[in-house]
Order: C-alpha cells, then structure tokens, then sequence
C-alpha cells in the first residue's frame, strides 16, 4: 500500500513547488500595479507639458538674447525689392513646408499713425512697419526667431501652446506699454516678427508681431 | 521522481520551441524581385484619405517599388494586425497613415525593432523616436486662420456649431483648439452645440439634423473636416437653411472645394494630401538608398480656401 501515498504525496510536492514558483515569479515581475487615484493623477499632471514655464525660459533666455542677430526693417524691405525668392532664403525661416516665411526684425522710426486697431511706424529711410492693436494670433514669433524646433516636440499641440502662451505675452506686456506711451510723432525703436506669404504681392510695408518696443 | 523529470522536460521543450516564433526573417533587400512598400492608411472610407493612399502609392511605384495599401478602418486592432503581416512579409518601408495617436506607438516601435522604417502622413504619433520622420499638416495654425476668417464673415455676435472628428485624434483638437484660440476671444460668438461626427458625412448629417430640432436659428457650422461640411451642408438644404447658414469645413476635399467657387460653403483649409503622401513615398526613397537625415516633423502648411482664393486650388493641391 506504500505506492498510491508515494505518488500522492509527490504530485503534491510537484503542484506545491509550481505553485510556489509561480508566486514568487508574481511577487517578482507583478501583472498590475495599484496606485491611488490622486496619485495617478499628480503622475499624469507633472508630465503634461507647462506651455507659460517653457515660454517664460524661451523669451527670457533665447528670444532676448537673439534680438542682435534681428535683420534691420529697412534692408529687408530693400530686399523684398530687390528679389522676394532670395530675400526669403537668406532672412526667412520656415515651419516645415509651407507658402509662408517668418522673419525676425529690428528697426526704428516714428509713429505716424493711431488707430483704434492698429499704429503705424514710419521708418527712419522710409517704409512702414504696422503694429496691429487687435488680438494676436499666428506663430510669426515662434517661427520667426529660428530658435525653435518643431522635431523637439513629441505632441505638435505643445508646440501650438507655445505660440498662445508667446501671443498672450505681447498682448499682457508689449500692447499695454504702447496703449500708455505711444503718441503722433513719437520716436520708437522695436523688435518683432513678420510673417510674410510667398503670394503676397505688396510688401511695401512690414505687419510686425512686436516684441520689444522702446520710446527712447 | 518520475513525473518530475518528465514535468521539467516538457517545460523545457517547451520553452525553446516558443523561442522559435520570436525570430524575425526580415527579407534580404538583395533577395530578387520588386522591393515592396506597404501603405497603411486609417481609412479609405473618406475620399481625402483615398487621395493620400492612391498618391503614396503611386509615388512609390514610380520610384521603383511594388505598393500595397493596407485600409485599417479607423481600427487601431486591424492596424495592428496590418503590421504583424507586414513585419512577416518581407516590405522594405512603411507608409503610415496612424488611427490613434498614442495607441498606434507601439506598431511603429515593432516595426523598427525588425528593422522597416516607418514614415507618418498627415497625423503623428506622440514619440519622437519611433518613425523615421513625420510629414505632418500644421492643423492648428490652419484653423487659427480659419478662425480668423470665421469671424470676419460672420462678425462678432452670433451662435455656431461645432461637428469634431475622431476624438482619439490629435488632429480633431488640434484644429478645434486653434478655431477657439480666435473665435472664444469673441464673446459675442456663442457655440450652442458642440458634437463629434466621427469626420464621416454620413454622421454629420444626422447629428446636425437633431442639433438643429433643439436649436433651429443658428448662423455658422464649423466642421472639424470637409467630409463632416459636406453633411452638414445637406442637412441644412433638407431644412432649407442653407442659404442662412455660413459653413466651414477643413481638408481640401474636391466637393467642397466646387461648392465653395460656388459659394455654397465659405471656406476650408486646403492640406495638401498630394505633397505629404509624395514626401513620405521619396523620404523612403532616400532612406532605402542609404540616406539616414530626416527631420523627425516636416508640417506642412494648411492654406484658406475661400470665394477669393479658390481659384488657385483644385485636386488636393495648388493648380
């Protein structure tokens, strides 16, 4: 009789130790984890992507620093003039592929003109750069500057945040110094960008997104 | 001790034969015949995506290769399953066209681990070390400008609807984001429905048709892409508004592109499927041949189409 208790007694031994082999190999490699719902939570939020922190470091350490490499107003005008197609290799950067060119530009001149929606400069050798009041929209400055780079961001809509986060800070700072300061005739010296389009047939005049602007 | 010895045997048969599934055979590029590309696309039930698929493939064959368009039908388990049978199948290049932006990450991962280079068209995926470059439309900064044009045709006072797309597309907020950066800067204009249509015509006419019964007097549509205006636009005819209704579409379609120099609808964003699906078919190219430079996002960039400037567009592209 001592046979069927050896095998039962090893079979036992047998499914005890897979069963203890299959827990620790659990213990080990877990198939789920539980985290706490506020935790999972603050998990998910620290790695969303902070558009005013990232802009906030972007305008103060690259955009500001760049404004010496800015092409003067009046000698990109002079070569939209001369040839659009050369002009635009040679100061344009563009997003990709796409019909439209951004440029980063300095300059100064005169107020001519207020408006309700819009002021107008004219420049020292003549031209004209036009500030529009009204909201900002549109990545002239994010492209503009040549400092971004769209590959950087694995979700395009963090790049887009940027460019909503740039305008609400022309909008919050740059707008409000012009509204207090800006009179006819005024002497003002800026920094901004421009977005032109290959189609555009008259560029006689900049429409620039401004970024500094100083009454010295 | 028997059974045990025979227990760990069987295991360990076991083991080493399902060790054998996990080998790759990539194809030998040398190995004789036609080089192949596989063109994925999310769906061909939408006549824009056809125009994507039928580009990139025709692009392909005319740079040499033999191209199968796989139709996924807006199912990330089918895109999958597209993929285990090409990984197995021996193509060279992927032309990939993703259902879901984070969802289809991991078939681009598999496909580079067995070594095919995978190239996006018209949507991304959320990592920027899977493909080998993504050629993407600047979806956001078109309907920045769409919005702008909104507000210019309808004014700042008014009440709209709103038809999305796919919500598990990047692209559907992409666009919806960038209309309401300009248009909620209006408080005048009031968005009194807001409903995905699955970008399918078929759905936007029925989900308009009942936004209509709860809110008959509206002035605009905003549709998330020109397969959702094109039903839109019928259901207003059905209910004979549609000469009250100003609507907006996104994508460049060819009916709504006629309807526009007709002056049916307003305007859509032109996306310019052609030069995406050629760029991705030439990126590949390039990659077989050796060349390892791409940038990983190539946006292309979304032009207004309107009364004005619908002249200048026709077929998907410039004319």
């Amino acid at each position: 009789m001592s046979r069927p208790k050896q095998t039962l007694r090893s079979r036992l031994l047998l499914w005890g130790s897979a069963l203890l082999g299959v827990c620790v190999g659990l213990y080990v490699l877990p198939l789920f984890h539980i985290v706490p719902l506020k935790e999972a939570r603050a998990q998910s939020a620290a790695a969303a992507f902070d558009a005013a922190a990232y802009v906030e470091e972007f305008w103060n350490e690259k955009l500001l620093k760049g404004v010496p490499e800015a092409v003067d107003a009046r000698e990109l005008l002079a070569a939209f003039d001369e040839d659009r197609e050369k002009a635009a290799a040679r100061y344009g950067h563009r997003l990709g592929l796409s019909g439209n060119a951004s440029y980063f530009v300095s300059g100064s001149g005169d107020i001519t003109t207020i408006d309700r929606g819009a002021i107008e400069i004219t420049l020292e050798q003549g031209g004209m750069v036009i500030i529009d009041t009204g909201p900002v929209f549109g990545n002239a400055i994010r492209d503009g500057s040549g400092l971004l780079d769209v590959s950087d961001f694995a979700n395009s809509q963090d790049f887009n945040a940027l460019s909503s986060e740039i305008n609400r800070r022309v909008e919050e700072g740059v707008f409000q110094l012009l509204k207090e300061k800006a009179a006819m005739g005024a002497a003002v010296r800026f920094v901004g960008a421009v977005d032109v389009a290959d189609s555009q047939s008259d560029v006689s005049s900049l429409n620039l997104v401004p970024v500094i602007i100083e009454f010295p | 001790m028997n059974a045990l010895i025979k227990w760990i045997t069987a295991v360990a048969i076991a083991v080493s034969l399902a060790s054998c599934g996990k080998s790759e055979t990539s194809s030998s590029p040398g190995g004789g015949g036609t080089p192949k590309v596989a063109v994925i696309i999310s769906t061909l039930n939408n006549p824009w995506f056809v125009v994507l698929a039928e580009t990139a493939r025709d692009r392909a064959k005319e740079l040499g290769y033999a191209a199968t368009i796989f139709d996924s039908q807006n199912d990330p388990a089918k895109e999958a399953s597209h993929y285990e049978n090409i990984i197995a199948s021996g193509y060279q290049a992927i032309l990939f066209n993703p259902t879901d932006a984070d969802g289809s990450i991991a078939n681009v991962r598999k496909a580079k681990a067995a070594g095919i280079p995978v190239f996006c068209m018209d949507r991304e995926i959320n990592a920027t070390d899977a493909a080998v470059s993504q050629v993407l439309s600047d979806n956001y900064s078109g309907c920045v400008s769409l919005g702008q044009y909104f507000v210019k045709e309808v004014g700042d006072t008014g009440t709209y609807v709103e038809l999305l797309g796919l919500v598990g597309d990047n692209n559907t907020w992409n666009r919806s984001k960038g209309f309401h950066s300009v248009v909620d800067r209006y408080p005048g204009l009031k968005m009194v429905a807001q409903q995905s249509a699955d970008f399918d015509r078929a759905k936007a006419l029925e989900v308009l048709e009942s936004i209509l019964q709860a809110h008959p007097e509206i002035d605009a549509v905003f549709c998330g892409n020109d397969a959702m205006a094109m039903g839109a636009y019928q259901a207003l005819v059905s209910a004979g508004k549609a000469d009250k209704v100003k609507v907006f579409g996104f994508d460049g379609a060819d009916d709504v592109v006629k309807l526009i120099a007709e002056g049916k609808i307003v305007a859509t964003g032109m996306q310019f499927p052609k030069v995406m699906a050629q760029t991705a078919a030439e990126s590949a190219d390039k990659y077989i041949k050796g060349e390892r430079d791409f940038p990983q996002k190539t946006p292309v960039a979304v032009e207004l189409v309107n009364g004005d400037t619908v002249g200048n567009f026709s077929d998907y592209g410039r004319k």
